[in-house]
Order: C-alpha cells, then structure tokens, then sequence
C-alpha cells in the first residue's frame, strides 16, 4: 500500500492509516473522530483489495461494531470515501457489522455445523423473555419460594402477609432476574446446561443453591428454545465460535474471506466476542479501536474494558492513540480530564481508583480543520449550592425551563437533555410538551424505528377491521400519513398551499364517506367522484388519480390480507417503506409477528395490530441484530431526550446532565443504596451478583463465600457510573449543564433522601476553585 | 459401438441396448419417443414395453406422442420404482409378509403416504422431544424438521440399500471428532427410526422405505419374481436415469439382460434431485450393460446466443470447463439484466416484461418466472402486478404457479374450507384444540368462495351473519343466520345477488348438519368433496373455473381421504373423530400438504411461476426466462438439516469419510452450476436477469451467482473493448 496519506488527517489519524497489517490496538478519547478514521482506514483496505483482484475472489474487509445505529452510518461512511476516491462498485469488498450480525452471518452459512436446520429462527427479546417467565413460574410451582425466603431479612421471612405479599410479585421478579443474567454469564463462558448439572452433581445439595436454581431454569429455557428450533441473540455468537471451532475447513475459508478485521467500539467486547475475532482474524490482521474510558455496558452485559486494556498490552500489538478531540470547547474537555484525573488520585474509595485510564483529551492544534469550539464561548454550570435541596419535579422545571428559554434564541444550535433512566426521561418529556418545547425522544427504541413500526401498525390495524364505523376515518388517515407523504405529496410540496388544500379535501372526502365499500368496491359505473362526493374538475384531476392510486394499493392489501402474517406485512412493506433501514425493518417486523402467529394461533390481525402498536408506543423494547435502525442525527432546535447510555458517540452544542446524585451515580459508600439490592433482602445482597459468582465458584471450583459478589458488585457499577458520567460530559461542544435530585425514596421503611454524588461535588469544588471558569 | 448426435431413429438400433447421454435440450426425448413409435410400428407388444420414470410427470411426452401418433394400440406400461414396488409387494405379498417380520402376516398391508407417515412418525417423536431427547445443547430442530429428517433417513437407507442401523454410523463418522454432543442426536434418531420401523411392522403399515426395503429384499430374490420380471418385459424405455435413485439402478441392472431392447436417456449435467436420493453415479454404470452410447452433444433448443451463454457460464463456474461447447453466438444477447435499488420495482419491471411479451403475442407459456424461492409475498405482489397490466393493455396473462410443500393451514383456499369444516361440525369443537373460527376468518372465507363478494362486504355479511354463541359446556358454537335477516340498507350495501349465493351456500351447510343431527356419518373427506363439488366448483362461486383453487381442493379431499383410509382402515364407526383429529393436526401444523400432484394443468397457456429446482425437475422448455432475486444464496445453498445429509447418505460416499467444508464449499459450487446450466439450457431466446439491490429483507445482495454475472458482464466488456480496440 502506498504511504501517501492526504492531509485532512491530524497527525495521530495519518499514522493510523498508515496501517498496513498486523494487530493494532488505538485508545480514543472521545470526540477525536475515532469511527472517522476507521472508516477511512477501512475504505483504504478495500481499495488496496481491489488493486490486488482479491474483491472477485470473495475477499471482503470487515468492520464490526457494537451498535446497530453505527453500521449503516459506517457503511456509508465507506462507500462515500470509496465513490470520491473513483471506485466505481462502492457496495463490494466490505462487509460491516454488529457482531451479533456477524454471528449470525456464520451461523446461517453452515447452520449444521452449529446444531441448527436451515430456517431456524431467532428469538426475539420479547418472547425469550417470555420463554423464561414461564419456565421461572413452572419451577416457583414445584420448588416453592423457600430459596428466596433463606435470603429475607427477618421482618419480611417472619411476617406471613409480608412474604405473601413479595410472594405475589417481587420474588417472581427477582427470581426472572436471577435466572437471565446467570443464564446470560453462563452462554458467555460457553457452559451448557448438561455442563453445568455435571459439576453440580459432584457437589452437596446444598451448596451453590443459586447456581442450582440458575442451571435448572437455563436447562429448561434451552430446552424451549430447542423445541422451537430457536436461538436467543446469546446463543448466536456461542454458537457460531462452536461452527469455527469444529470444522477447520470452515474457519480458514472464514479466515480467508476477511484478510482485514477492523473493530469499533472495542470496549464494549465480551470474552466471547474478542474470541470469535481473535478467532477470525487468525490473530493477524485486526485492528481494535476504542476508549475504555467509555466502557458503560458492563454491569447488564458480559462486556468489560479490561479486554481491549490487555490488548493493548499484548507484545505484538502496534499501540497508537488517538487523543487529540476537537468536539468540546476547552473548558469541557478541561473539566472531563480533571473527572479522570481526581477519580485516580482523590477518589475516597480507592477500589475505584483504577476506573479510568491515565489518558487526556488533548486540544487541536490552532489550524485543526475540526477544531474545538471557541473556550469563550464555553459555559459550565453545576447546579448545586450547599444546603440547597431539588426534588425530581424542580430539577425538571429548572431544565426545562431553562431550555424554553435557551432554545428560541439558538434556533441553529442543538441540545440534549441526557438521563440515567427512562423514567426521568418521559418525565421530562411530558414537562417539555406543557411548555411547548420541541422534543425527540430516544428513549427504549429509537424514534425512527417506533415511527416506522407506527406505520405498519396503522394499516394493520384498518385491515384488522376495514369497514367499522371508524374505517372511513382510519382509511383518511393512512391517506394522509401513508400515501400522500410518498406520493403526491412529495413532488407537489412546491406549490405548498394548493397540496394543503388538496390534502385538505382528501382527507375530509375519505373521512366523510358514509358507506366505505362505495369508495373501495364501488358498483359498476360508480366514478371516483361519485363515490367520495367530490366536484368533477380539471383542475383536480392530479388529486383525483392520486387517490384512483390509493385505492388500487388499498384493493391489494386487502387481498393480501388472506396471506400468512409475515407475507401480508412483506407485502404491504413494499408500498410504505422506501429506505433500507425501513425494508430492513418491515422484514423483522414480519419475522417478529410471524413467530408471534406461532406461538398464538388464534392470533389475527387485531392481535398482530396490538403488537404492533406495544413497539411502536413503546412499551415494548424491541431490538435485534440487525442494522434496521438509523444513525440518530441532532437536529437544530429541537432537544433530544436520552438516556446517557444511547447518547454515546452523539453530540450536541448544549447538554443537560440529569440526577447526578448518589443513587444513579453511587461511589462505593457506605451510605449508598444500589438498585439490585433489594429492600427486602438481608446484609444489602445482590442475588443475580451472588448467582454469577456460585456460577464463577462452580466452574473454577473454588469456594464461595456470601456478600463477596454483592461487594464487589457496587464496585463494578460505581465504576461503570463514573464512565458514564465522563459520556455524558464529552457529549457537549459549547455548553454543559450538570443537576441534580434528592429522589426522595423509603428504605427500610425509613425515608431517605438522595444526596449530590460524589463526583459533582468534586467537579463543582473545582470549577469553583477556578473562578476564572 | 459408439455414435455422435442421432437424428433418426435408427431401426437397427431397435433390439440393442442404447445408454444415450446428451445434455438437457439435445433432444432425447424426442428422440426416445420416435423410438418408442418405432418398437411400437414394428409390432411389438405395448403390454410388454416398460417406460420407467423418476416421477410420473416425466411420462407425458411418451403419453403425448402416442396421442399424436396414428397408432391405435395399447399404452405401453409406465411407471416409476415406487409405483412398481408397491404392486410388487402387493401382489408377493403372502410371500414376503412373514419373512418382513409383519405382526399380522395374513391381512394386507397399509401402504402409508407422506403425510401419514409423519403423522406416526410424529406419535412416536413428540414424546420423544418433549423428553428433551432432541433438545441437546448444539442440537435446536423444531418437531416437524426432526419428524421429517428421520424419515428423510429411513427413505435413503431404503434406497441406497444400506441397513437402517448404519445411517448414525455414516452420519458420525461424516460428523468426525469434531466436539459435540451430535453423535448421541444421531443414535437417538436411530433408536426412534427403528421403534417407527417395529410399529410399522407390528401393524401392516408400509411407509416407503418399507416398501422399497420389502421389494429389496424380499420380492426380487423371490425366484418366481425373477421368472416374472424375465419373462414380464421384452423392451425397456428408461428416462432421465441421472434424476432416479440407487434402487431403481439396481431394477434396471436386473432387467436390462432379458429385454430385446432398450434405450436409458442420460443426462450427464443432472442430478437435480441429488437431495432426494437420486445418483447419477449409479445411473451411469448402467452404461456397462449396455451395448451401444449415443451422444447428443448439442442442444435443439438454444439460439446460437443462449448457446453462447451456456458456454460461457461453463468458463466461469463449471468445474470441467469444456471448451468444445464454445458456440458462434453473442451470450451478451441472450440475456439482459435489470438492476433496481428496490424489490417492489424489481417486481414492477418483470410485470412490465412480461406485459410486453404477451402484447407482442408470445405465449404466457412460453414464459417460466423463476426465483429459488416462492413465497406468498412474491407470488401475490407479481401476480398482482400482472393482473394490473391485464387491465391496462386489455390482455390475458394467466398464471400457474407450483410451490413445495407448506403448511396446509397457510393456504387461504384450504384455510376457507376447513372454516366451513368448522361450521358445519360446531359439535366438533372443544374450546382446545378446537375452537369456532374467528369472524376474519369467515369473513376471508366468503369473500374467497363467493364469486363478486369483494374483502369489505364479505366482512360486512360475516359480521352480521355469523355468530359463535357459548353453550352449556362453555364452548363457543358457531352459526350461521340468513341474508334476509340482515337490515335492508345492509342488504342493499351488499347486493341481492351476493345475498342470494350466500344463502344457497348457508342453507346447504344447514341441511348438512340437520342431516348429520338426524344421525346421518359421513366422513370428511365427503363433506369437503361434496362442499366443493356441489357448491363451491358451480357457477356463482369463486371457485368455478379455478385451476388453481381447484387443485388445492383436490389436494385436501386427496389428503383426507388417504389419512381415513390408513388409520380407519376397516373402521365403521362415527366419522366424527377421524375428523376431528384430523383437524387438530392441521391446527398443529403437523400436515403439510402435498406437492403438486395434478399435472394436468400442464398444458394451461400460463405463465409458470415457480422455485427454480420445480421447474428443471419439470424438465420444461420456455422461450424466455426471468430469473428473480438473483442475489440470493438460495440458487446454491442446499437445505440444511443436521440429523440426515443428501451427500454423506449416498451409496459411494466413504463410510469413513469426514464431510469437511471444502465438500460443502465445492457442493455448492456444483448445485449453482447445475441450476445456472440446466435453467439455460431449457431457454430458447432470452433470459431476463431481474436483482433487486436489496433484498426483500433490506440487505444488499452478493451471492455466488450474482458475482458470476458480474464476471460474465465484465467479461462482455473486455471482450467488446479488446474488439474495438482490434
């Protein structure tokens, strides 16, 4: 390859792509254009694949990435870099992928290999959770509740109408809680149910009860699973380790495909996972970047930084850094390195001293073509004074109404409201809306994919029921929303307020007709005018095909409405999605129902519909493997409202950071109380830690001793929640705003108050030791 | 003696033993056929002239000659291995029982088709998987793929001729040391395949693998069987041996020395049906009992350009490039290629095609629409698209299409009478397994059977007329009231004459279950065929003049009946409950319904849509082609099934031999050259390439077979640039 590398690249990103083969291991801090680079590497790659012929021989680089909204944003990134550098195929040569999606890839070219037949399916989230609801229930029938009870703290084991009353709802919970994430650590350590009862028989009854319990449940869930011919999204990379591990043949053809394996967000890797690449690349060509200062997946996945930190340590790995940022105005960046900084040094808790990396954002130099934003223009706010107390409710009033204030006199400018949880989110969403504020929000599922969803949902629902007293209504509005948007409404937006009217008078003759099946079926003779009592005029005459048109898609839904689910929603999908992140969603959708149609039977449209419509008002979280969402850009004047966790590789000029307070941001105090240590529980335990750890304690055949887990535990996530914070930080450009909320909860009976945590108090102390700032 | 590209039937040629190999189009049929009028004009006794076939279908240009023909006599014997054991073993049968091991040696055997064969197959595996036998942790197959696989192994030992109890030996050994729990999945699959061989053999049934196995061993050793079968035959006709199995070789090897004369058409680049046990490995050798191989080297049915094109597909993807098929013509004009962004406009543009042809008087079946796959989507939105067209230009395109076998509870038509099944039994229902069809469904059931009642009015009626009401047993029965009952705006809003259809259609359930109260046992493959052939098929109804609704009315009665008579066989009881239970496994989608057995539709003016495999099994010769998502991985994936292998469980596969993933990779590679060649070869003007960039699922698509026709494209264009720049 050539060593010319053209010059919009800073000096870090040139060495980068200088790049030709080996392992290379890059820390990026954040906002240093790390997905930038890798894409611009990976473009190169494929250029150099297509000089050398090796595209026709199959050869493809391959990028994987954790997040499904980053694939299709990298895809184009490639394919943009590929075009301006005049190759004409801009979609060969490269495959990019989360690496679930990769997972599946391997799994689905030799499904034998991996146990499975060729249409095996994948379980979505929502009925594998189901799946282990009823095998929890099933085992709560035999076993009883007395394995919890052993864990209560004696009010609550010694009081019938207290345990009855956990008996009823919380101990279930708990149980469903347990039981996934063992079964989740126990595919992460690649252990089979048969495995695992193995290693328990060779033990006392009583021993490891936890794991007991785990291993039954995991053993029957997979044996539903089985009887489906299911795989659940845990299973995938499992198994697809398993086809490469058993046939050598199959891995060298694998090796052979992708002779360069780039990979983003390294952070977020899972043993397994690193495994499964490692694997891949043959331990050769692999290039793994990210910023284990970011690694905020690790208390509810099997993710942990300290696997990309060994990588970077490994002998025959080229370190390099990217750590030069021009995102943030100086005194953010400032203030993110000082939160680094103080948590390796002044931590009280010195545990969690080591939940950084020694690394700081560095300033771009003067002629940076993407450089930090102005420092005066900068403003940092921390919202604390001693002694001054804010409930949930204030904290929302004083952001949003600062951001009534705000976002009116900075129209072009984009801001971002970020949570630790949703139900702050929609708290302050429903705030915003009372005071007329613009808002999207992306909280459970993206917004694009709930609208896209929102849509399939409507015309399933007027075929669920196409000729009720509502149809006419419903049928106006699929015109509105549907048809018009794709079709005369897009090319005659020009002439704005003739289409208003247009679709004024649309809408009003659809809603308005009587007898629905006169417009839909009409007898023999019956003219579209007719029918929807409209003026026969010339000049309507684009209007009036417009809606002949309408009609015939409507006919042809209606006909495939006799199709299986999943065909009628393919079919229909042909006539509203238009983008691939929309067909790509269309055909999950229809995947989903379609497994939904076979756990239902009795299902129909009016199930499907009500399915539908749990995804699209959110009630439901609905996720898969799949690129089928799209990349969320900020748009100007509008705020976004997110959790800090999707809020990851996103920015905006201005940010809210919510509850900062010790409960969403614990240190590892003695005063801190921790979401998975239930109330209800003895000694602050935290059962599904202590289930990982009996698991731990099983397979390393060690012993166990009670608490050691739970300890370590709010270790782990105060860690996790400092990473956190120092995201939600570096997501501001000019602006940031730090709050905070007394969360007011009872404990023990007692109520408690939330304090300010740590880390704000500390990031206060020093934006006021500085009074320049 | 060796001959190149007969033309003729060469008389001489009458009373030897021909192997013919030629490739698909080079005219051996047409060449067998004339044979076979020769054997025929010149006396030979049509009685004593045996045509063997893979499948029945392969028959009809033997049938249509001799209906073109001046000969007047009788109709030669056709028949295929499996027809021919089954009689076989009917007629030996006394013989063969007791040494078969049968429990009842005395009465007649029960010979099972698909279906009930899955259904006892499914009596023994559901408790199994249940059990969690097949539910090991590197082992996820559904019911119905584990049912089907273990017969799929018991079929292929019966056809290549290896005993039951060696399939998990051969399957673990292919397997190898490879880490997995896999070789116990294999053993328990044994043990279920051999306690499904003990039931069949306790109670006369004969699935067929119990058929070819009985006809194995014990009516071919029979020495009166020999004498028959010596004696039986003085000529043989054997089509497309490459399609047929290890068995029937071994029939034909037998056969072959006492026969005047005989003539096996082979076709070297066959073997479609490799994954339904045929060998043309096996087929070839029975080029050594032969004493004359003709080849047909040259195709009757390409233009010089789709030759052209076949050439060069075999440069790019066959694995024995043979130069001398080089042909004259241009390969860049026998085909022509469209590239949309989206499916629904790849879908518009072959409707627009086909449109185009049509108009421009090409024959609907003259044109094949071909995809690896078939679903509803696809073939609803094309036919869709096509009867728009009908509309716009004022012309007819009749379309036939053939799909594999699927759920019968996925066919809408099927779905619509089996909602009148429900209708007319409510005592039938249980609440569980059985429930009153939903107001949709009723509604979907009209609309499909009432000619001129469109989806909305037939909701309108259903919601009005039909009422499921709870009884004293807590179960909802359903009911049907009449039109006139309806207010007279509704009525009006549906139409008098729709109204009228459906009463008739009302009434006569109604006197069917009055008849039925009064006592009345009819089974219900009656009903159904009653329903049909005195409602459904008349005028007035939506399925008078439909071919297609037709067969699948055929297809259900055909399967209950069958599925009455194996497992109520001798039964004079109440139908109610072979009814009902029959039902209650179409509701549990264990029954799927059959492949297309009526061929008689053939010959309909119809554009055939249809997966590519059905068509070259069809053996069918089109003038235009369109080949559909070609971007697929399904022009060279195989189905992957873990508990059987249509490779490792093949007579000259090694016993020993690991499958590795250069077997897959390279079994793959053949399987594309196969479909690519074969489709070209059965094209005589042009083929039209359709891709859609992304797929029906939104992703883009890069198969081997799109590849290939990016080199093919490319390698026009160097060749028109290395031109020019001459």
């Amino acid at each position: 390859m050539s060593d010319n590398v053209p010059s919009p690249f800073r000096p870090e990103q040139a060495e980068i792509l200088r790049y030709n083969g080996g392992k290379m291991g890059i820390a990026a801090v954040p906002g240093s254009g790390k997905t930038f680079t890798l894409s611009h590497l990976a473009a190169r790659l494929v250029a150099h694949l297509i000089r050398q012929q090796r595209v026709t021989a199959d050869q493809e680089v391959l990028v994987v990435t954790f997040a499904n909204a980053a694939v299709n944003a990298i895809r184009a990134k490639i394919a943009t870099i590929l075009q301006d550098s005049g190759v004409v195929i801009t979609n060969m040569g490269y495959r990019v992928r989360t690496l679930h999606g990769l997972a599946h890839d391997l799994v689905r070219e030799r499904p034998t290999l991996a146990g499975l037949a060729e249409d095996f399916k994948i379980m979505d989230e929502r009925t594998a959770q189901s799946i282990r609801e009823d095998v929890v229930a099933t085992w709560l029938r035999g076993n009883g509740i007395s394995l919890f009870t052993s864990y209560l703290e004696d009010e609550w084991r010694d009081e019938p109408k207290k345990l009855a009353y956990l008996a009823r709802d919380d101990l279930p919970k708990l149980a469903q809680g347990i039981a996934e994430s063992f079964i989740r650590q126990a595919k992460d350590r690649r252990l089979t149910p048969e495995a695992l009862r193995q290693r328990l028989e060779g033990l006392l009854e009583s021993d490891l009860p936890l794991a007991r319990f785990g291993c039954a449940i995991y053993e029957n869930y997979q044996r539903a699973l089985s009887y489906r011919g299911a795989v659940d999204f845990d299973d995938l990379v499992m198994l697809a380790l398993s086809a490469l591990e058993r046939d050598s043949a199959f891995l060298a053809r694998q090796q052979a495909r992708y002779p360069y394996i780039l990979e983003d967000e390294a952070q977020d890797s899972s043993q397994l996972q690193e495994r499964l690449l490692r694997m891949l690349s043959n331990d050769q060509n692999w290039v793994r970047v990210g910023d284990p200062n970011q690694a905020i997946n690790t208390t509810f996945t099997t993710a942990d930084p300290k696997y990309l930190r060994a990588f970077l340590e490994e002998r025959d790995v080229q370190s390099q850094t990217l750590s030069v940022a021009g995102r943030s105005a100086a005194p953010i960046i400032d203030l993110a390195n000082y939160l680094v900084m103080w948590t390796r040094n002044e931590h009280p808790n010195e545990d969690l001293r080591d939940t950084f990396l020694p690394q700081r954002i560095q300033l771009t130099p003067a002629n940076d073509a993407q450089g930090n934003p102005p420092a005066e223009e900068a403003r940092l706010q921390i919202v604390y004074s001693t002694g001054r107390v804010y409930t949930p409710d204030q904290e929302i009033d004083l952001v949003a109404q600062s951001l009534a204030q705000w976002l009116p006199e900075n129209k072009e400018r984009t801001a971002a409201a970020l949570v630790p949880e949703n139900q702050h989110g929609f708290k302050l969403a429903e705030r915003l809306k009372a005071l007329g504020v613009p808002y999207e929000e992306l909280l459970r599922s993206t917004s694009s994919t709930r609208e896209t969803t929102k849509r399939l949902e409507q015309v399933i629902k007027y075929l669920a029921k196409p000729i009720s007293p509502q149809s006419p209504a419903q049928l106006a509005d699929l015109y509105r929303d549907q048809w018009w948007r794709l079709h005369l409404g897009s090319y005659a937006a020009e002439e704005a307020a003739e289409s208003d009217q247009w679709l004024a008078t649309a809408h009003s003759a659809l809603a308005g007709l009587k007898h629905i099946e006169r417009f839909l079926f009409p007898e023999d003779g019956v003219l579209l005018t007719e029918a929807l009592d409209l003026p026969d005029s010339e000049s309507l005459e684009p209007l009036y095909q417009d809606l002949e048109a309408f009609r015939q898609v409507v006919h042809r839904w209606l006909h495939a409405s006799y199709l299986p689910i999943d065909q009628l929603v393919l079919t229909v999908g042909q006539d509203i999605f238009s983008t691939p992140p929309e067909i790509a969603l269309g055909y999950k959708l229809a995947q989903l129902l379609r497994g939904y149609a076979l756990e239902m039977p009795n299902a129909r449209l009016t199930e499907f519909a009500a399915e539908l419509q749990r995804i699209s008002s959110n009630e439901r979280r609905f996720l898969g493997f799949e690129d089928a969402e799209v990349g969320y850009t900020p748009k100007e004047g509008m705020v976004t409202i997110a959790t800090m966790h999707a809020a990851k590789g996103l920015e905006w000029d201005r940010v809210y950071l919510l509850s900062v307070n010790d409960y969403s941001f614990p240190s590892a105090q003695a005063t801190d109380r921790y979401l998975d240590e239930k109330y209800y529980l003895r000694g602050a335990l935290n059962l599904g830690a202590e289930a990982r750890a009996q698991l731990e304690c099983l397979i390393a055949d060690r012993e166990y001793i009670e608490g050691e887990a739970s300890v370590q535990a709010r270790l782990d996530y105060a860690a996790e929640r400092l990473r956190l914070l120092y995201v939600g930080i570096t997501r501001a450009k000019r602006e940031l705003g730090i709050y905070w909320n007394n969360g007011r909860f009872h404990y023990k009976g007692k109520e408690q108050e939330q304090q300010p945590s740590l880390p704000l108090l500390a990031l206060w102390s020093y934006l006021n030791g500085n009074p320049e700032r | 003696m060796s001959d190149s590209d007969p033309v003729a039937v060469d008389n001489a040629l009458l009373f030897r033993k021909v192997f013919l190999e030629g490739i698909a189009g080079s005219g051996k049929t047409t060449y067998a056929a004339q044979h076979m009028l020769a054997w025929l004009a010149s006396g030979v006794d049509p009685s004593r002239l045996l045509i063997f076939v893979p499948q029945m279908p392969l028959a009809r240009p033997y049938q249509q000659a001799l209906h073109d023909s001046d000969y007047g006599g009788g109709a030669p014997i056709i028949t295929t291995l499996a027809s021919f054991a089954r009689e076989a073993v009917r007629v030996y049968w006394s013989e063969l029982a007791a040494p078969l091991g049968v429990g009842s040696p005395s009465h007649e055997p029960i010979f099972l088709n698909i279906e009930t064969t899955q259904y006892f197959m499914a009596r023994f595996a559901l408790p199994r998987i249940a059990n969690g036998e097949f539910a090991l942790n590197d082992m996820r197959v559904a019911p119905p793929r584990i049912i089907s696989q273990v017969i799929d192994n018991l079929n292929r030992a019966a056809l290549m001729g290896f005993p039951l109890e060696e399939v998990a030996e051969r399957l673990g050994n292919a397997w190898g040391g490879r880490d997995s729990s896999r070789l116990a999945v294999f053993q328990r699959a044994r043990t279920l395949a051999l306690e499904f061989r003990a039931h069949c053999l306790q109670h006369n049934l004969l699935d067929f693998s119990l058929t070819i196995e009985a006809f194995r061993r014990f009516v071919q050793p029979l020495p009166e069987f020999q004498t028959f079968l010596q004696a039986r035959f003085d000529f043989l006709l054997a089509e497309n041996i490459e399609e047929d199995t290890p068995a029937a070789h071994d029939f034909l090897a037998a056969l072959l020395p006492y026969v005047q004369g005989a003539l096996l058409l082979y076709d070297k680049d066959g073997g479609l049906r490799t994954f339904l046990g045929a060998d043309p490995d096996s087929a070839h050798a029975l080029r050594g009992l032969c004493d004359d191989h003709l080849i047909m080297p040259h195709s009757r049915v390409m233009s010089a350009d789709m030759a052209a094109l076949s050439a060069a597909f075999n440069r790019i993807l066959s694995p024995r490039f043979e130069p001398d098929l080089q042909a004259e013509g241009d390969p860049s004009a026998a085909f022509s290629y469209s590239a949309n962004r989206f499916y629904p406009q790849m879908i518009e543009a072959v409707a627009d095609q086909i449109a185009a042809l049509v108009a421009a008087d090409v024959k609907p079946h003259q044109i094949a629409v071909l995809s690896p796959f078939l679903n509803d989507s696809l073939r609803f939105s094309l036919t869709y698209a096509l009867r728009q067209r009908e509309e716009l230009h004022g012309i007819q395109i009749p379309v036939l299409t053939h799909r594999p076998s699927r759920a019968l509870s996925d066919d809408a038509i099927t779905r619509a009478l089996l909602t009148f099944t429900l209708i007319a039994h409510p005592h039938w229902l249980d609440g569980l397994t059985l429930s009153a069809p939903p107001a949709k469904d009723v509604a979907d059931a009209l609309a499909l059977c009432i000619s001129d009642l469109d989806p909305l009015r037939a909701r309108l009626l259903a919601e009005i007329i039909y009422r499921a009401k709870r009884d004293d047993q807590n179960v909802l029965r359903p009911s049907l009231s009449a039109f006139a009952k309806l207010e007279a705006d509704k009525q009006a809003r549906i139409g008098y004459r729709v109204g009228q259809r459906y009463d008739a259609l009302r009434e006569w359930l109604d006197s069917y279950r009055a008849r039925l109260e009064y006592g009345e046992n009819i089974p219900l493959d009656h009903f159904l065929r009653r329903l049909f052939g005195e409602k459904l098929s008349q005028k007035g109804y939506a399925l008078h003049n439909n071919l297609e609704a037709g067969r699948v009315a055929a297809q259900l009665i055909a399967s209950v009946q069958h599925f009455r008579q194996t497992l109520y066989d001798r039964y004079e009881g109440d139908w109610s409950e072979a009814g009902r239970e029959y039902l209650s496994l179409v509701s549990q989608r264990l029954l799927p319904s059959l492949y297309a057995q009526s061929w008689q539709d053939e010959n309909a003016d119809a554009v055939l849509m249809m997966p590519a495999n059905t068509f070259l099994l069809r053996n069918r010769y089109v003038d235009y082609q369109f080949w559909l998502d070609v971007g697929s991985g399904g022009w060279f994936e195989r189905l992957e099934q873990p508990l059987t292998h249509p490779y490792v469980l093949r007579r000259e596969y090694l016993p020993d031999q690991v499958w590795t993933d250069d077997d897959e990779a390279a079994a793959e590679e053949a399987a594309l050259y196969r479909t690519v060649i074969g489709l070209v070869r059965r094209c005589r003007q042009h083929i039209y390439i359709a891709l859609a960039d992304l797929g029906e699922s939104g992703f883009e698509q890069s198969g081997k077979l799109l590849r290939a026709l990016q080199r093919l494209v490319s390698a026009n264009a160097e060749d028109a640039e290395g031109e020019a720049s001459e």
